[in-house]
Formats: C-alpha cells, structure tokens, sequence
C-alpha cells in the first residue's frame, strides 16, 4: 500500500533528505520511501512510482512518500518523520510530582538529587502515597529520622536515604542487578553486600522476591532500624518469601539487639549477615548468623533446600592456583593492590585480611580500624586498599560503577610499580550502571601485558545477574581472556588475594 | 503494602539521575523523568517568582500552544498596501515609532525628527515649526509599532501613506506589514526618520512604479511562502538580523522570473529588479514580517510566558509577553557592542537601542541563531565555538526546538525558539539580540550586539504572577 504526507512549506536540504529516504527503506515490510521538496520533476517522479500527490503541492513543499506491505508504509512514515525531527531536543516533560501523578499514577519515586534538596522531594512523594528509593546521600540524619518515622507510620517504604539497590515487584532500582524472581526476600543495609547476596542466591539456582534496601544508616542509633524491621515484617507477611536475609555492617549493640530480637518474632527463617561482627553477636539468637555475602547467601539457599550448596574455591584449587601464580613473581615484588568500587566489598576484604593476614599492616584511603591512613589516597603504599567509591575519590569525579576512568587510572599507576604483584578489581553490572564495566580495562591490561608480560596476578569478581543487560558470562570471559582470574565472589577474591599476601610476606 | 507480594510492577517517579530512568525503561518499566531544577539561588523576589507550584505546568502548556504559532506557521508574502489600508487604527494624523511607547517630550531626537519628517511626508505641516506646534497640540496621535500589526525597524516612522510589505500567516490568517528598505536612501524615512524632497520622491516612486511591480508578481505567483527561504539561507551563513546575503539571493531568484514574466514595460520592470537586487539586506523586512505574523498569533495564549516583542527607543527598551497582551515591561535601553563602521566612531556616538528588529530574536533568529553565522560573529571577534556556544546558551531559555531550522554547525540539531520569560528567571541568562548601532546624529554607524535587560523580565513576572496567581 502506498502512503504520500504532504508538508507545506517545510524546506529541507536535498542532501538530508536522501538520508532521511535511505533510512526508511530499511524499515520491515518497506518497498520504497521517498522524501523530496515538491519540485515539478520531483513530482513526475513520484507519479511515475505511482503515488498521487495533491495538486497544490509545489517545490516549496516536502513530501514523503512510502510504500510497503501491511503497515510497513506508515512504519516508513514514521522512520522518515523521526529521522526529520532528530534535531528536536525538546519532550514533554513534567516538573512537579503532582503534574506527572495527574497524567498516570505512579507507585515509587526514586530519588538521586543532591542530598540538600533530596529530603524536600522525598516527603513531597510521602505525603501523596508513594514509596520512596532514595539514592542521594549527605541528608541529614534528623531529616532521614522524620521521612523514615513519616513511611512507617503511613504504610509506605523509605529505602534510603544512601539505597544502592533494591529490587521491588520485579523491578530493579537504582545501581542495581535485574535478578530472578524466587524465594529469598532480602533486607539490606548496605547495597553492594544486598547485591552479592543476591546475585550469589542466583547462581546457585535460587531467586528473589523482594529486596528492600534501607540505606547505610538505618542501624544507626538515631535511626535505629526503622526501615529493616520494616522491611522484614512485611517479607515476612509476603507469600512468596520463604527465607529472610538481613544484609549489613556491624552497628551500634544496642540497635544490633533490637533488629535481631524483631527477627525472633518472625516465624520465617533468618539468616543475617552483619559485617564486622562476630559468633558472639548471634549468641542467645534464634537467626542463622552469617560472616561473609557468599556465606548469607549460601545459608539461605541451606535453608531453603536443607543442605549447603557447593561453592567456591576448595581448598585443593585455591593451593594451586596460588602455587601457580606465585611462581611468577620477581624478587622485586611483594605487594596487593585492591581497587575496589563498591563500599561493602572492601569492607568484606578488609575484615579477610585483617583476620587471615597477620602481620601484614594494610593501607587505605578508609579510616578503618583494619587499617593504616595513606599520607596521599593517591600514592599506594606497600599492601593497599582502596574503596574507590568512597566520597575523597567521589568528590573529585564520578563514581566508579558509573564511570570507569577513575579506576583505570589508578589501575594503570599500580601496574606500572614494580613492586606490585597481586591486584584485585570488582565489578558490578545492572540496567543502572556503565554499560561496559569491563571494557576499557582490558585495554589497560594489556598494555601492562606487553611492558611487564605475564608477571602479576589480577583477581576479579563480577555482581551482577545473567538478567543484566552487559551479559555477565561475556563480562566474565572477556576478563579471563585478559588473563585475569575471575573469583565466585569477593569473598573468594579475598581468600585467594589473602593467600598470596601471605606467601609472599614469607618468601625472603 | 501495595506493592510488596502484590505481584504489580509498580510504576516509577524518577526524580535526578537520568541514566537511572533509562535503567527502567530498559526494563520496559513504566517510568517518567521529572524535569526537577534546584531551586533559584539570586534574588529573593525572583525566588518568590519562580516559587509558583502548579502554575508551572499551565504556563508549559500554554507555551507549547505559542510556540506553535512560531513552528507551525506559514507566513506568506501576499501584497504590497499602503500603511494606512493594511495596519490597524493607522489613521490621519497618526505616527507610529519604534520600541515601548514614548512621549514626544521624552523621545531621542531622532524618534523627534521622525514625528516632524511624518507631519511633512503626509502634508499634515507645512514645514517644521508647524509640525512641532501640531504635535505639541497633542493633535497627533503617537504610537508604538509593535502595539500595532507592524514592525518599526530602525526608529520605525510609519505613516498610512508608505507602502508596506504585506505577510499573512496562512496558518492563522494573521497579516502583519513591514516597510521595505528605501533603495538608494536605505533606512530613509521610515528607518532613520529622516526626511527631504528626495526621500519623499523616492518614496513615492517606490509606492507608484517599484512595488506595484512587486504587487503584480507575487501576486502572479499565488503568494511567496516566506518560510522556506529563511530555513533555506539558515543553513548558507544567514542569522536573518544582520545578514541576510544568502536570504537576499534565494529571493530573488524566486520572485525575478515571476517579475520578468509580467506583460509590462520592459524598463519599468528592470527598475524594480535594480530596486531589489541593489538595496542590501532587502529580505529583512520579509524575515520581520513572517516573524511578527507568528508573534501575532501567539498573543494573547493565557498563561504563556513566551516573549512576543523585545525592542527598543533609544531611551526604553520593552519586552511583551503572549500571556500579557498590551502590556509593556521596560528598563533603560542597553548600549550595543560590537563593530563600528569607521574608526572615527565611539560609544559616544552612539545612541543606546533603538528599533524593533528583534522581532526575528523573538522568532527565534539573529542572536538566537549565532551559530548559524559565524560571519557575523566574527564581526565581533567571535570564533565559531563562540557562536555554537551563544545558540546552545539561548537553548536553556527558550520553549521548544524548530524543526525548520536544522542547523549545520549545531550537527543538524534544531535551532531553539520561543523565548520562555520564566526560563530567563530560572537561568539568570538573558536573550542575545543582534542589530544596528544608530549614530545620536542618524544613520547606522556598525552593527553588534546586547543582551536584554534582566530587569524586563521580573518586571514581567510580577506582572503575570499577579494576573495569573500561582
């Protein structure tokens, strides 16, 4: 069928106009488009195609013309119409919460403007019945403290502010992963670890039902767990959750009783991992206690199943792997970088090599008890640890996970110091962050390659969910093929790091 | 809880990152960007202006419905008429003058020339003295162009004897008229307010011998749709305000053969073609024209804070707002930088803005369109990467996009268009305007540019707040 649109008195240069035919005839089910200014051989032309063009046309005027099976025709149409208006940098837009809710309802706002003006929005949001995801940080405690109290009591989520992740009706949020649905529901603290979680439930063949992200001070003794016994109520009161997980840092005692008694009066199973803590902090409790991401996660799929799934290293493969890097290494060098990005990883490393490496001072830009003060966060020094993500590096250029330059920066001054043996990355995928984590380090790797050849060691791990639009068995193949060795977890990176810090520290 | 356990994808409000909006619609997530700004950092009254809710949102909507007089338009060339038979209210004894209205008492002696030059032209004074007791009478009546349906280019003295250019919008039926440049004698009677036996002669030549020619052929042709040849020459080095090279050529070659086909006297059509071909700049008043017939019909959209006039008299300069008919908002007229045309010039010379040619700013061209003439930015020592700049700067204030206007050195984006007063407010950034430098004397001593005065615009949001609320 053939369609023909008129355009009076649109003039449009010839030479844009055979891109704009040549696109169109690329469409499905498109047998010819033309786009031309009416000029009298034009219009013969046209006549020739068969196509009637309305007598008053003339070379002030552009027509489009298309034919094509079925639709195919308007479809040309569109194609033309759109590659004409792709100069238009201008939509509908909406500035207030109330102009886009009176066009459509809405059911979350997910808010990551600076944290000054995060709070406003937030309690606008509230206020017409919205549940709120709250990326942005630095908003005052007080401010966290009112919207929190202001949700609870009006039924709604507060998740943040400083949420990472969460994943609520099949919907991911934020620097999140998009992860199958299952029977695991997950309350977390801190985003990363939530997101290890949750990605390590995965793999092992599990799903999630919900994951509730609360921000990184919700255990805080100003806040005090309003959003995570929140959240761990209504998992609970949710069919499809089968088993809890509670996913943060180690906080306040007092805060940390409280959370784990609201956890006793569930009739779920619990299983909680709150990093930095100890045996003695489950002691007395009827929640599963977990030390490391991997070990939340495979304790849930434990419980769902009533038996541990395999995972990670064993011990016979982590020995050869490390005697087989091991042999690699100059007499020069002795040392661990860790480039990470997400906050709860170093952590999670942190707590690994401080227990397993003793002896071994570590350096970071974190003001941590695990470790020493850098003099400059941007000259490493011996073992050093960096959280990339972390607000002195932030300050200064995009996070990490969206933006890798940062991080290939600092990868590339590490490989080129001679006393650097082992180096670890992270990386993190999801529909929200960059779209080729990887990409721009393999180049990097390689060049180090060519200048020092096969002499160091590089541990990554990679968060993220085969649901992720960057593919993460190509993400993972694509690192190996660089050479470099790709862990389970960032829990293994560490068993494996730590392995090799201390062989080396005992090689004289 | 809703939407924990419902099995509802719920929907989602992004407010900040749009990459985190794009993550959703990847998802195939129902979701929707909030067009959040912080809040405004200058003034406390300008904050308090801007503070105005829902108020936003139907100023949105009615901008997007003037601006779309700008975009949709058609204007076309259709006539040639004396002033008094195609503008409103232009009677005997009636001066119009460029820029926000003025007494005679107050106006640049050039607006004053101008009133007396008309007095003589339309025979209403014998000579000056006469013209200036008519005038102190009170007996003429004074008006500003621009609350007429014309353009006062210049000091823009119009009286219902000069022959005017005649555009109508085709999309609204809106006529403006505009008067064409004065041959040999250029800005002339009209443009400069000047006035001798000569201007008058030449004057009436070109209502009785040039323009009847230029009558016939449009008229021969159906009318000449002014559009195209601006979207045209937009894209060969022409801002439409201080150039018009490529605009003039793509003219003539559209009404000369209509011109040569006339069954006239073979002279008397070759002095019309001179009379075009060698009066500079001669599309100007067609490009002011096809701007004002638009402007004209975004006038008058409640709500909208769309600029429909920005202008000057030499002492005022004035701005008019579509949601705010009739109404003036005025600050001290701005002095214009640029390039003189003799190194004798200095600012001393010359006289602070004067003329409504920044109808075609309003339209979205000249400043607007700097990036489309780096040959007149150069005239003020401006790089081409200035110019992309200036048009990209001009796009945080305007409404929408014009997709006549694809612009080469943008990579084909669209040029902006419709200047949005409440955008001016929110960005602290005012409207680039090109145009001529008028010597104290008379006479254009170089070209250049200004930005409007800030002090307009509030004055314009205060009074829209307190005819519209919010």
């Amino acid at each position: 069928m053939k369609k023909i649109v008129v355009k009076r008195n649109r003039y449009v240069d010839s030479v844009t106009l055979m891109s704009v035919s040549e696109r169109a005839r690329k469409t499905e089910g498109v047998r010819g488009a033309e786009a031309v200014m009416c000029t009298p051989a034009n219009r013969e032309l046209l006549s020739k195609m068969g196509y009637e063009v309305a007598a008053d046309a003339g070379a002030n005027d552009l027509v489009l013309a298309a034919d094509g099976e079925g639709d195919g025709a308007a479809r040309a149409l569109e194609a033309m119409e759109e590659t004409l208006n792709r100069g238009r940098r201008t939509q509908k837009t909406y500035r207030t919460l109330d102009a886009a809710l009176a066009d459509a309802p809405y059911d979350i706002a997910q808010i990551s403007l600076p944290g000054e003006y995060a709070g406003e929005q937030a309690m606008r949001a509230l206020e017409r019945g919205l549940h709120v995801f709250m990326f942005s940080d630095n908003v005052p405690l007080e401010e966290e403290k009112k919207l929190k109290t202001y949700a609870a009591e009006h039924g709604l989520l507060m998740m943040g502010p400083d949420c990472g992740v969460a994943q609520i009706g099949g919907v991911c949020l934020g620097a999140g992963s998009i992860l199958p649905a299952g029977r695991v529901g997950i309350v977390g603290a801190s985003g990363s670890g939530a997101q290890e979680v949750a990605c390590i439930v995965a793999s092992l063949g599990e799903g999630i039902s919900e994951l509730i992200g609360t921000g990184g001070r919700d255990l805080y003794p100003e806040i005090g767990g309003i959003a995570m016994m929140q959240g761990m109520r209504l998992l609970e009161a949710d069919a499809r959750t089968e088993v809890i997980v509670l996913v943060s840092k180690l906080s306040d005692g007092g805060v940390m009783e409280k959370v784990l008694a609201c956890a006793e009066t569930l009739q779920k199973k619990v299983v909680a991992v709150f990093l930095g803590g100890d045996e003695a902090l489950f002691r007395g409790h009827r929640v599963i206690g977990a030390h490391s991401l991997e070990e939340a996660a495979i304790k849930a799929v434990a419980a769902l199943r009533g038996r541990e799934p395999a995972f990670g290293y064993s011990e016979e493969e982590l020995n050869a792997v490390a005697a087989r890097e091991l042999r690699k290494y100059g007499k020069e060098q002795k040392y661990l970088r860790g480039l990470y990005c997400g906050g709860t990883f170093t952590e999670e490393g942190l707590i690994y090599y401080k227990k397993h490496c003793a002896g071994v001072p570590l350096y970071s830009n974190l003001q941590t008890k695990y470790t020493i003060r850098l003099q400059d966060k941007e000259i490493s020094y011996r073992n050093t640890v960096l959280d990339l993500g972390a607000e002195d590096f932030t300050a200064e250029a995009p996070h990490p996970v969206f933006e890798p330059n940062l991080r290939i920066k600092r990868l590339k001054r590490e490989l080129a110091d001679r006393s650097v043996a082992v180096v670890t990355l992270d990386f993190i995928t999801g529909p929200g962050v960059h779209e080729d984590p990887v990409g721009d380090f393999l180049g990097e790797i390689a060049a180090a390659r060519a200048v020092r050849g096969d002499t160091f060691t590089l541990i990554a791990n990679v968060c993220g969910s085969s649901l992720d639009p960057q593919n993460v068995p190509s993400v993972r193949s694509r690192l190996e093929a660089a050479g470099v060795i790709v862990t389970a977890s960032n829990y293994q990176t560490a068993r494996l790091a730590a392995r090799l810090i201390n062989a080396l520290k005992e090689r004289k | 809880m809703d939407i924990i356990g419902s099995g509802k994808r719920p929907a989602v409000i992004n407010i900040g990152l749009q990459r985190f909006c794009d993550a959703l619609a990847a998802q195939k997530v129902r979701a929707v960007q909030l067009d959040w700004r912080p809040p405004y950092k200058g003034s406390d009254e300008i904050g308090r202006l801007l503070d105005m809710g829902d108020l936003r949102e139907k100023i949105d909507a009615a901008n997007e419905i003037a601006v779309s007089k700008i975009i949709d338009g058609d204007p076309v060339w259709v006539d040639v008429l004396p002033a008094g038979e195609v503008i409103e209210g232009l009677d005997d004894y009636t001066v119009l003058h460029s820029g926000p209205p003025i007494d005679y008492e107050h106006m640049v002696m050039l607006h004053r020339r101008g009133m007396v030059s008309a007095c003589l032209f339309e025979g209403w004074a014998k000579d000056e003295r006469e013209a200036v007791a008519l005038i102190e009478s009170g007996k003429l009546k004074i008006k500003s162009a621009l609350d007429t349906n014309t353009v006062g280019a210049g000091t823009g003295i119009i009286t219902k004897s000069v022959a005017m250019i005649v555009i109508e919008d085709r999309a609204t039926g809106k006529r403006a008229a505009t008067f064409p440049a004065e041959g040999e004698f250029q800005g002339g009677f009209c443009g400069w307010g000047l006035y001798s036996e000569a201007i008058a002669e030449n004057l009436r030549v070109m209502r009785e011998e040039w323009l009847p020619v230029m009558r016939a052929a449009v008229q021969s042709i159906g009318g000449l749709p002014i559009k195209p040849i601006l979207a045209e020459s937009m894209q060969m080095g022409d801002e439409n305000h201080t150039r018009q090279t490529a605009s003039d050529l793509l003219f003539d070659k559209k009404i000369l053969p209509a011109i040569f086909a006339l069954d006239e006297d073979k002279e008397k059509l070759l002095a019309a073609v001179r009379y075009i071909v060698e009066t500079p700049r001669f599309f100007h008043c067609f490009g002011q024209g096809a701007s004002r017939t638009a402007l004209i019909g975004a006038d008058g959209t409640a709500y909208s804070t769309m600029v429909t006039a920005v202008c000057g008299n030499g002492v005022e300069f004035g701005i008019k707002l579509a949601g705010l008919p009739g109404k003036w908002f005025t600050a001290p007229a701005p002095m214009m930088k640029g390039k003189y045309t003799s190194p004798s010039y200095t600012e001393k010379d010359q006289l602070p803005w004067i003329g409504d040619s920044c109808v075609v700013e309003c339209y979205g061209m000249g400043g607007l369109a700097a990036s489309a003439s780096p040959i007149v930015g150069s005239l003020r020592g401006l790089a081409l990467a200035d110019c992309i700049a200036l048009s990209r700067e001009m796009r945080k204030i305007c409404i929408a996009s014009n997709p006549n206007f694809p612009e080469p050195n943008l990579d084909f984006e669209f040029l902006p268009c419709g200047i949005d007063a409440v955008k001016v407010l929110e960005t602290g950034i005012t409207p680039e305007i090109h145009g001529g430098m008028f010597n104290y004397q008379g006479g254009l001593i170089g070209a250049g540019s200004a930005r409007v005065p800030m002090e307009c615009f509030v004055k314009a949001m205060r009074e829209f707040r307190r005819v519209y609320g919010g």
